[in-house]
């Protein structure tokens, strides 16, 4: 079997780090990188970030993780770095910052914007094109193959296996595989452009995410919209082996002990439970469906080989939805 | 004792034990989705060096007081701050249980007490 590389998330902090390294002991040998978000203080990234990195010891995290031959990378993948002011100066604040982690010792950066690509790979050997670049098309990937390392899919072509064979003939393609976010989602871009604002310099505040709420509620009217999300199972992987030289795992704003859960089921390849307890998908959405992980033995077959992305002509999700999906009834403390 | 009653016994006692330079603002009894279940104390110009032994034990002693088995008393900061939004007992669910792991389980959340 080919040894699979992962990339791994990172909440942002030195303790956390230190019991994730230590939580995935067994399993050190086939994580490549852990990637964690920039300084909100600087850029915004396409995930609510709960810390702030340059408070965090961040040159003693990047030699934590070198300690345990794992490498370290920087999520700037804001889909608004210019903030309504289009100048080379505001790149080149950037630019700084960039520098600045270079001298850590950070390995890489994830980037999103076109722009900010071209100058951070002036900085890095490393710059992998984020997934709110969107890159589905081997002619898309051609656009970023100058500057990049390697892209990060598209979610939505995860299922596509000759996409990706076409675009893995471009560039170096990492794929993204507890994906929980919705195929064709309408909100995403619209989405994570809020994200880039609430969790960068601008400091938005904000206790209402309208997305986010239509996100679960669609979902919840169609639980086969479950189904269709672009994610992958662990015991799936090996149909991308290759394909892609890297899986990436989502999930930097969660606990370490749901890291370590989600990391491990995906390096040995098996999960026996709910599904839904290692994607990158709302807190919610596990609270109230389970998805039997052994109810969607094979389906992966009708995607890759039989799926036209047709749906309103095929069903295959909607009556694996109705075999799998289960709604959980409230739990929560018995009165008194 | 009603929720509302417990809630309120347990906010004046908090505030008693933080004192007059920090408000304790609300508290709330909740159960979440997921399974767990507790309470949680909002405090303005309360830092997480301020968390002391007293505000834990009263934070203990109210939720024993409604009746919940606490497993964690945890501290949730404002990101990248000092700043205590609020400070939450709770008795987890299985799942949580494995996930709220380590002293700080995320970068806004430590855990000052955990059941021995
Ligand atoms: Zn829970």
């Amino acid at each position: 079997m080919t040894r699979r590389r992962f990339w791994i998330p990172h909440p942002g902090h030195l303790e956390g780090l230190q019991q994730l390294l230590a939580g995935l002991e067994d399993v050190l040998d086939e994580v490549e990188a852990v990637y964690t978000g920039s300084s909100p203080s600087h850029v915004g990234t396409g995930r609510p970030n709960l810390n702030e990195p340059e408070r965090e010891n961040l040159e003693e995290q990047v030699e934590t993780a070198h300690s345990h031959g794992v490498m370290f990378d920087v999520v700037v993948n804001t889909t608004c770095p210019l903030g309504g002011k289009p100048t080379r100066r505001v790149l080149d604040g950037f630019q700084g910052y960039l520098e600045r982690l270079e001298k850590m010792g950070v390995d890489g950066v994830i980037v999103a914007d076109p722009w900010l690509l071209r100058v951070a790979s002036d900085v890095f050997d490393r710059v992998v094109v984020s997934c709110l670049a969107f890159v589905n098309s081997p002619e898309k990937a051609e656009f970023f193959s100058d500057h990049a390392s390697a892209v990060t899919l598209d979610t939505n072509v995860n299922r596509n296996l000759d996409v990706i064979k076409a675009i893995s003939k471009v560039i170096d393609v990492k794929l993204i595989v507890n994906e929980g976010c919705l195929k064709d989602c309408p909100f995403r871009p619209f989405h994570f452009n809020l994200f880039s604002h609430m969790y960068g310099p601008d400091r938005t505040t904000l206790y209402d995410d309208y997305y986010y709420r239509r996100c679960m509620l669609e979902r919840v009217k169609n639980p086969e919209l479950i189904i269709k999300s672009p994610w992958v199972r662990p015991e799936d992987l090996h149909w991308y082996d290759k394909l892609v030289s890297g899986f990436k795992i989502g999930g930097r704003s969660y606990e370490i002990g749901w890291i370590i859960r989600a990391v491990c089921a995906y390096v040995r390849g098996e999960y026996r439970s709910n599904l839904l307890d290692i994607l990158d998908c709302p807190r919610e959405l596990r609270d109230h469906f389970y998805v039997d992980n052994r109810g969607l033995e094979g389906a992966m077959e009708h995607w890759a080989k039989r799926c036209t992305g047709l749906c309103h002509e095929c069903g295959f999700c909607k009556d694996l939805a109705r075999k799998v999906v289960r709604v959980i009834e409230p739990a929560g403390a018995s009165p008194g | 004792m009603t929720v509302t009653e417990g809630c309120a016994e347990a906010l004046k006692a908090m505030q008693e034990a933080v004192g007059e330079d920090v408000m304790v603002t609300e508290v709330d009894a909740f159960v979440a989705r997921c399974g767990c279940s507790g309470l949680v104390f909002m405090f303005r110009g309360l830092e997480t060096e301020d968390v002391s032994d007293e505000l834990v034990k009263t934070a203990l002693k109210a939720a024993e007081s409604v009746g919940l088995k606490p497993d964690v008393v945890y501290v949730r900061t404002v990101p990248g701050t000092d700043v205590v939004i609020d400070v939450g007992v709770r008795e987890l669910c299985e799942r949580c249980s494995e996930e709220f792991s380590g002293d700080r389980p995320r970068p806004d959340l430590r855990v000052v007490w955990r059941r021995g």
